[in-house]
């Protein structure tokens, strides 16, 4: 707690205020660059929560990547920077993670456990909603750690109707992750991860990255197997292989960047 | 442009590492699915093809047939004489993209089932039967592929359940969510902003579909209509 009053001690408004006139100045020179100068992200804040234990830890985790995302999309609401040909898509996104939290925050009770519980500010994406072209870098960002991070929790979950229900969620996730990809695609095209991600800025590189025991998005090896070997001669590319398969991304690689925005603290809000 | 491989039905040779530490054993493999494999005991004896899903080839091969499926019709939709004209030049990349993702998936499933249980524990080609789609029209390809997508999406996320290996869970999360985008992306060239078909994503959870198999493959299934084959699966786990 301690550690969070002296972080957001670093936030003042001035603070801010001066960061926000330095990202504008430093536009051209690109997001990562601008992210790495600031000073207030702290990587794994989350895995310091009480998730509880088996199943119910799985949903406590489920549960802090939804208020993450539902805290982003209403943020990004209040910047209106959203063009009018993307709000529809943008208030379908925070109504369905609000969805999920309500959905979440049921199970776990309907379990005899207690939810985590955050707030809206308890989340900070400063940096990243200066401009809409930043908040769909995010955006996509999010959706596609929350993709990999059901994915990773699949073989965890012992629970049956826990496993359906997270995979009916993983899929919605999916198709957010392929919508708001068509934004940020020049040509808008693609609404899967390709071999590659040009440009990614150093907050979002991560999603695409290796985990503990999960491969990098650029994967090619299914079952063991080489599949740009196996498949020689059948006229698929290296990156036609990568994106017909998503990877998954354990706990701890989530929450690092999770950790990014999360700059408040379970526990102390009044969520309903 | 490439047209995409047809179904390949060739044994794929030396993929000893497939699955290998699935741990199925030879019990399993010799309850595996086989085409028309008749059972005069049996509700479902009438059925061209049964998938036993007691135990993991069931489930695989239940995948495997609706990746044929999927491979065939966008196949079918870039192969069509009339495929420059009917789409964009967008349109037709996110095509040629799902044409390739469906064939990889129909492809690794394949050699994935015949890696862990040899040549009889995976089922034959399925014979598609697209009658009913206009393969001139812009529209009914896109719905039809858009049920399509949704359906896959569905089909998986309910039969996760009945995975018993982890190996094959993980591979089936790896593929379902891709299938998601697709329907995601295909729904936003029919409609701004949609993300899937209607009553797909619940309006109250935003929760996707979670079919059983008797609800895609079985009578009245949303896949049935364009199978030739029927499809029988047996032995559902009760939990």
């Amino acid at each position: 707690m301690n550690d969070l009053i002296t972080q957001f001690g670093e936030l003042s408004l001035d603070n801010v205020t001066s960061r926000r006139s330095a990202l504008r100045r430093t536009g051209q020179i690109g997001l990562g660059a601008a992210i790495a100068a600031l000073p207030f992200v702290r990587p794994g804040r989350a895995s310091a929560q009480s998730m509880g234990s088996g199943d119910v830890a799985v949903l406590n985790y489920a549960l802090t990547l939804e208020y993450l995302e539902r805290s982003f999309y209403r943020q990004v609401e209040d910047t209106n920077l959203v063009p009018a040909g993307a709000q529809g898509l943008f208030t379908r996104l925070r109504e369905d993670e609000e969805a999920h939290v309500t959905l979440l925050r049921g199970a776990i009770s309907g379990a005899g456990a207690d939810p985590v519980d955050y707030t809206d500010d308890d989340f900070t994406f400063t940096p990243f909603l200066s401009s809409f072209a930043n908040i769909a870098t995010l955006a996509q960002g999010l959706e596609d750690t929350g993709v990999r991070a059901y994915k990773g929790q699949a073989t965890a979950i012992s629970n049956k109707d826990y496993l359906t229900t997270a995979l009916q969620i993983h899929s919605v996730e999916a198709r957010h992750a392929a919508a708001i990809r068509r934004l940020t695609e020049s040509p808008a095209v693609q609404g899967w991860v390709p071999r590659d991600q040009p440009g990614a800025p150093a907050a979002i590189a991560p999603v695409y990255g290796a985990g503990n025991g999960f491969p990098s998005e650029d994967n090619v090896t299914q079952g063991g197997v080489d599949l740009v070997s196996a498949f020689d001669g059948k006229g698929y590319t290296r990156n036609d292989i990568t994106e017909a398969f998503d990877e998954g991304l354990d706990m701890q690689a989530v929450l690092a960047i999770a950790g990014q925005f999360i700059t408040g603290d379970e526990g102390d809000g009044n969520d309903a | 442009m490439s047209t995409p491989p047809l179904p390949d039905t060739a044994a794929p040779t030396s993929r000893r590492a497939f699955f290998k530490r699935a741990g199925l054993g030879l019990g399993a493999v010799t309850a595996a699915s086989t085409l028309a494999a008749c059972d005069s005991n049996d509700n479902d004896d009438d059925a061209d093809v049964r998938l036993d899903f007691s135990n993991d080839f069931g489930v695989l091969n239940y995948a495997y047939a609706l990746e044929q499926l999927e491979a065939a019709f966008y196949d079918t939709v870039v192969s069509d004489g009339a495929y420059g004209s009917t789409f964009s030049t967008d349109e037709r990349a996110i095509l040629d993209d799902l044409a390739k993702h469906e064939a990889i998936h129909r492809d690794f499933l394949r050699a994935a089932i015949v890696q862990a249980g040899g040549e009889s524990a995976v089922i034959g080609a399925l014979t598609p039967n697209f009658g009913s789609v206009n393969f001139a029209s812009r529209t009914s390809v896109l719905t039809t592929s858009q049920a399509l997508e949704d359906t896959g999406v569905g089909a998986y996320n309910g039969a996760g359940r009945y995975i018993t290996s982890d190996d094959y869970l993980l591979v089936a999360g790896k593929i379902v969510s891709v299938e998601a985008r697709h329907a995601s992306v295909i729904s936003g060239l029919l409609a701004n902003n949609a993300i899937s078909g209607d009553n797909v994503v619940t309006s109250d959870t935003a929760l996707d579909l979670a079919l059983e198999p008797s609800e895609v493959v079985g009578r009245g299934g949303r896949a049935t209509p364009f199978i030739t084959e029927t499809i029988a699966v047996i032995n559902i786990p009760s939990s």
